[in-house]
């Protein structure tokens, strides 16, 4: 990888665009204590995307000419479970910009937040009301990864044509690593990850969720981490098979990856984290995200 | 608007004429009829005179009315008519009656009649003929050419190219209301070319080139403001950062504040900074709520594009605007300059040494290593903690002399300029022969081409002393 790839930034001429693939199949349903709550996997991960976009919005910039935000950046969600769906209304499988979703939410609901009050010294749950784009969903049997893949793989090539001077596209897998579809995910993943723009390959990174109660891993270099790392046998699949399917983490993100996770990382470092806690799942998502925050300039 | 198939019956005018003619019937009737003439019958009889009178008075001023409504407004005009029409009727009807109890009566008896066939057959034409709608189709029959009428705008400054209309919900025009145009904004001029706060700076010695992040995008989309002093002692330029709220605005603020009240000292604390912002931010507030708004909206209504709603003023003020800053005061007199710098927009001292200009020295990085993503701002919301901006400002204070050069460049142009310094490469020299705009450009593609001037708002003052 030569060091002049992915340093583009994020603007109208040069939009992003970020994929999300989400697993929505009934094993996501599986409950995990934080704290003192009990949520599920699903549960998490549709909120850790909710916060996440709100975010995105959040720090999107107005656009002085029309009003609403900077049209910077395009948004894809799908849910995979027995099928594949798109997951963003108004999307019909396609990208959304990020303009466009801010202006339409699927509506408002009242979320439990932690907060850090500093009168109290201590973290309190505070109601907030927040805008949501995704509905937790959490009911099939099956696990149709790698058709998530190949639809994504499919966006991808009808939206890469008009965008090659961008940053390359992200595309975040958040799962139980659980797969049990059609095909290959290995291979989907392989052709998602040869894609490319003037700026570098399409990057593809994957949370694993679990309640194995194992040890979190973030960003290994080699397999052996994994094998190191995890004693339960097919866990250890699994993660393996997500850590494969990853892309290594490009130069220009392993810096902004340290300080946010503050890990030391070691070059060719790959995009996965396994066994993430809410806030670990937050902070890889807004690391992913990150291109976002070079729109200075 | 009303429907063509329903005749529109002004009320007042149809009580009036009413109210004329059964006054007129009443005198009719006392006239013929052998009621003695009492007291009491004559006040009656002048009573009803009375209103007669008065409800013919009316229905005249009415008439005049709604006739100025129908040449104000085309699309009363039918349903105006059918009323005139109406009235004359009732009055011909009156004045026919008042003939016959013998006031001056042929000539009453004449006008009568006149008026009402006239407005008889007029109100008959008037409604076999139709609506103008009705009147369009058969014409369109006959002619078969473009579709009705599309509405004109009024005085729009549209571009050259041609404006497309793009409403296909609507091919026929809706009675009554003109329907929604929509025209793209490619097709329409940028907003704000004219305005105060994006004006650009002619300085008659100085040099003042400026090129947009993209190139071949129009100057409203650049971030970077300058403003020069017509006696060219006062010189601003301010880098807007992107991911702030409206920044070209505020930019060109502090740089007009600058003009007003250049900032230096050796050590520059909140308080002062404070005070030095208070006008910027008073007036950058305004300007957002007073013309940013209401501009764009008034956009967004020919674009179909969302109005911007209070809520996302209100996000706009609590995010705010962001920009650097560097200042210059030249004292020619005293062959003294002084800067003030927050950020990464840069100054450059040019020495001549002999026939050859030098780069001596840059404020306020000394390596192409500094310039981070993130330097310190100067913003617009009233919270911001100054301590943190004031502690980084910097202020310098030199002496030059004739001949020497002062460059102000922002973070693109002074990063590439540090790097051919550390590089000991010439080709820095190419800007000082530049002598247009159109060459800046040229040059600053060529580099962004070749890579080694990153894609940003490019700006450049050149300064002779």
């Amino acid at each position: 990888m030569t060091e002049d790839t992915y340093r583009k930034s994020w603007n109208r001429q040069q939009r992003g665009l970020l994929i999300f693939l989400l697993d929505q199949s009934g094993s996501m349903d599986q409950a995990i204590q934080v704290g003192t709550r009990t949520y599920t996997n699903g549960q998490m991960a549709t909120s850790a995307l909710n916060s996440l976009i709100f975010s995105v919005i959040k720090n999107t910039p107005p656009d002085p000419q029309r009003g609403g935000l900077k049209d910077y950046c395009d948004v894809l969600v799908l849910g995979y479970g027995d099928q594949v769906k798109p997951l963003l209304d108004d999307g019909h499988g396609k990208p959304i910009s990020i303009r466009e979703l801010a202006a339409h939410p699927k509506g408002k609901r009242l979320v439990l937040v932690e907060r850090y009050d500093s009168r109290q010294g201590k973290m309190v749950a505070v109601k907030e009301t927040q805008l949501y784009w995704i509905d937790c969903v959490a009911d099939s049997r099956l696990t149709e990864m790698a058709q998530a893949l190949d639809q994504a793989h499919q966006a991808l090539q009808g939206w890469l044509p008009q965008h090659y001077q961008s940053f390359p596209p992200i595309v975040i897998n958040i799962t139980d690593g659980i797969h049990n579809g059609q095909g290959n995910p290995i291979e989907a993943s392989t052709r998602i990850r040869t894609l490319y723009t003037n700026d570098g390959h399409v990057l593809l990174f994957s949370c694993h969720l679990t309640s194995s109660g194992e040890q979190g891993l973030i960003f290994p270099r080699v397999a052996q981490q994994i094998d190191a790392s995890i004693s339960n046998q097919d866990e250890r699949g699994w993660a393996r098979q997500l850590f494969t399917m990853s892309s290594i983490l490009p130069a220009s993100m392993i810096q902004k990856a340290r300080t946010s996770f503050n890990v030391g990382l070691e070059d060719g470092a790959h995009g996965f984290i396994y066994n993430a806690t809410p806030g670990d799942l937050i902070d890889f998502l807004r690391w992913g995200t990150q291109p976002g925050d070079n729109l200075r300039g | 608007m009303r429907d063509s198939t329903a005749i529109p019956i002004n009320i007042p005018l149809l009580c009036a004429a009413t109210g004329s003619v059964v006054a007129a019937l009443a005198l009719y009737m006392w006239t013929t009829a052998a009621i003695p003439a009492s007291p009491a019958n004559v006040i009656a009889a002048l009573l009803t005179l009375v209103i007669l009178l008065f409800t013919l008075s009316y229905s005249a001023f009415e008439i005049i009315k709604q006739v100025s409504m129908a040449r104000r407004d085309q699309h009363l005009a039918y349903s105006i008519g059918i009323n005139a029409l109406l009235g004359s009727l009732l009055a011909g009807l009156v004045a026919f009656i008042l003939a016959n109890i013998g006031m001056h009566g042929l000539l009453f008896n004449a006008i009568g009649m006149a008026v009402v066939i006239l407005s008889g057959a007029s109100l008959l034409l008037f409604i076999s003929y139709g609506a103008p709608e009705t009147a369009q189709k058969t014409q369109d029959t006959l002619k078969n050419t473009d579709p009705p009428a599309r509405i004109v705008l009024p005085a729009l400054p549209i571009s050259h190219k041609q404006v497309t209309l793009l409403d296909e919900e609507a091919p026929t025009l809706r009675r009554g209301r003109p329907p929604n145009p929509r025209f793209r904004l490619e097709d329409l001029p940028p907003l704000f070319q004219d305005d105060m706060l994006y004006r650009r700076p002619h300085p008659k010695m100085a040099r003042f080139y400026t090129t947009t992040k993209v190139s071949q995008e129009p100057d409203v989309l650049n971030e970077d403001a300058c403003l020069i002093s017509p006696d060219e002692t006062h010189f601003a330029l301010c880098d807007g950062a992107s991911n702030s709220s409206l920044p070209r605005s505020w930019a060109t603020l502090l740089s007009q504040q600058w003009l007003k009240e250049p900032l230096y000292s050796r050590s520059i604390d909140a308080i002062d900074l404070e005070y030095w912002l208070k006008e910027p931010r008073m007036r950058w507030q305004e300007w957002v709520r007073q013309v940013w708004w209401p501009t764009v909206n008034e956009r967004n209504t020919l674009t179909g594009d969302h109005p911007v709603r209070r809520e996302q003023i209100e996000e706009i003020e609590r995010r705010g605007a962001s920009a650097t800053l560097l200042g210059l005061l030249l004292d020619r007199k005293n062959r003294r300059w002084t800067a003030t710098t927050l950020g990464d927009t840069s100054l450059f001292i040019l020495n001549r040494d002999g026939h050859d200009l030098k780069i001596s020295h840059s404020i306020p990085f000394s390596s192409s290593a500094n310039f981070t993503q993130t330097p310190p701002l100067l913003s617009s919301r009233i919270d911001d903690n100054l301590a943190y901006p004031a502690a980084r400002m910097r202020t310098h204070r030199e002496l030059y002399r004739p001949g020497d050069v002062l460059l102000m460049a922002t973070d693109a142009l002074a990063k590439w300029l540090l790097i051919q310094v550390e590089q000991r490469s010439s080709g820095w020299r190419r800007l000082l022969a530049l002598d247009s705009q159109q060459s800046f450009v040229h040059f600053v593609e060529e580099q962004r081409e070749s890579g080694l001037l990153e894609e940003d708002d490019t700006t450049l003052v050149i300064i002779q002393l």
